[in-house]
């Protein structure tokens, strides 16, 4: 592939690809970290996947980095929660990402904390579909595609995580006066 | 409810959902969501999950990402190039038109070498062997050292003859192979007469003795 195709690739994918990123990681940082080696791992490997074939490629590639990554992030919080406790934690992560917040960002915005903090209750596969569908208003066969996945397990696991979804958000508004 | 207009009714639900559901389906599907518990369900899921994810922000990619991106790939593409670049080289020497000019120098140099390990001298007789040399293994010695001697005069004007063939074509790639090839074989030819030229007298000699 040659520097031209792929800057115009780039430019066709990169939102969605981000916009899945940043859904699953929860974290611009991570988000923008996984998008690129999504995209260098298309440019260094990717000459055999048809173009065509290149989105589902690409969200793909950049899903299971974000499952790596959330992966090694819990195994150092659940060691990090043996050494200092939940307690001390919970507070030192919240001053974090406090600082880390930019005016006007959307990504840090208290919504998008609390978007991030339900979809990270549901498991896999079914957050990644809902994020598929609901936000990013993917057809069933693009995430049978990306997911690689029959039709009707998509609309499966769709239901099943929408399910799960909806009874998070009772119990979260039963907790709120 | 039977299950098949449940089944039917699957897409239905994602549709009244989105409030995308066709006028000519609503009735039935009101219908059978209002006799249904598990499709009723279903809708009310789908409509939660959907507009408590509507508000979820979908920022562009910052334009930062983009440029490390492009410029990654753009080193990656430059690096390999200088990586290959011998790679390249040695397969344009080795493609097949070039090396089946060189095939037949090549060949030659082979059955030489052949020819020259095949036709190393057989143990001789000497001096040291002493009285214990009949004067039959002494006659098979020196017809040895005879054939060995006319097999390298053969040898190095053949030698000799591919060597110059190979310097002369200077344009040639393979030539450029052949050429130190050539040049050992000559050498180790020239290398050749000195134990068989000495050999001969001390077998002389030890006759006259």
């Amino acid at each position: 592939m040659d520097h031209e195709s792929f800057t115009e690739l780039v430019g066709e994918h990169k939102d969605v690809v981000y916009a899945l990123a940043l859904h699953l990681c929860g974290s611009r940082e991570d988000a923008e970290d996984v998008v690129q080696d999504a995209f260098l791992a298309y440019w260094r490997h990717g000459d055999g996947v048809p173009r065509e074939a290149a989105r589902p490629w690409l969200l793909r590639v950049c899903r299971n980095a974000c499952i790596d990554r959330l992966r090694r992030t819990r195994a150092r919080r659940t060691e990090l929660v043996g050494l200092i406790g939940e307690e001390r934690l919970g507070s030192h992560e919240l001053a974090l990402s406090d600082g880390g917040r930019e005016a006007g960002d959307v990504e840090s915005s208290v919504a998008f904390a609390e978007i991030v903090r339900v979809l990270g209750a549901l498991d896999e596969p079914g957050r990644s579909v809902v994020i598929l569908r609901d936000v990013l208003d993917l057809t069933y066969e693009a995430i049978a595609s990306t997911m690689d996945m029959s039709l009707p397990r998509v609309k499966v696991t769709l239901h099943r995580a929408r399910r799960r979804l909806r009874a998070r958000l009772e119990i979260a508004s039963q907790v709120q006066p | 409810m039977k299950p098949t207009e449940c089944h039917e009714i699957l897409d239905l639900v994602e549709r009244a959902a989105r409030g995308t559901l066709h006028l000519e389906d609503r009735a039935r599907f009101e219908r059978h969501v209002a006799a249904c518990r598990r499709c009723a369900d279903r809708l009310a899921d789908a409509r939660a999950s959907i507009e408590f994810l509507a508000a979820s922000p979908r920022p562009a990619c910052p334009p930062r990402v983009v440029d490390v991106i492009l410029a990654r790939a753009m080193e990656e593409s430059q690096a390999a190039a200088v990586h290959a670049a011998p790679i390249e080289r040695a397969r344009r020497v080795l493609s097949w038109p070039r090396t089946w000019r060189l095939a037949p120098a090549l060949g030659l140099a082979a059955t030489l070498l052949l020819v020259l390990w095949t036709q190393r001298p057989a143990p001789s007789p000497s001096v040291a062997d002493g009285p214990s040399a009949t004067t039959g293994d002494r006659v098979n010695g020196m017809q040895a050292v005879e054939a060995a001697r006319e097999t390298r005069v053969a040898l190095r004007i053949l030698a000799g003859a591919l060597q110059h063939a190979s310097e002369t074509a200077n344009e040639e790639v393979g030539a450029g192979l052949a050429r130190p090839v050539l040049r050992g074989l000559v050498e180790s030819i020239d290398r050749l007469p000195a134990p068989f030229d000495g050999m001969t007298t001390r077998t002389a000699e030890t006759d006259r003795t």
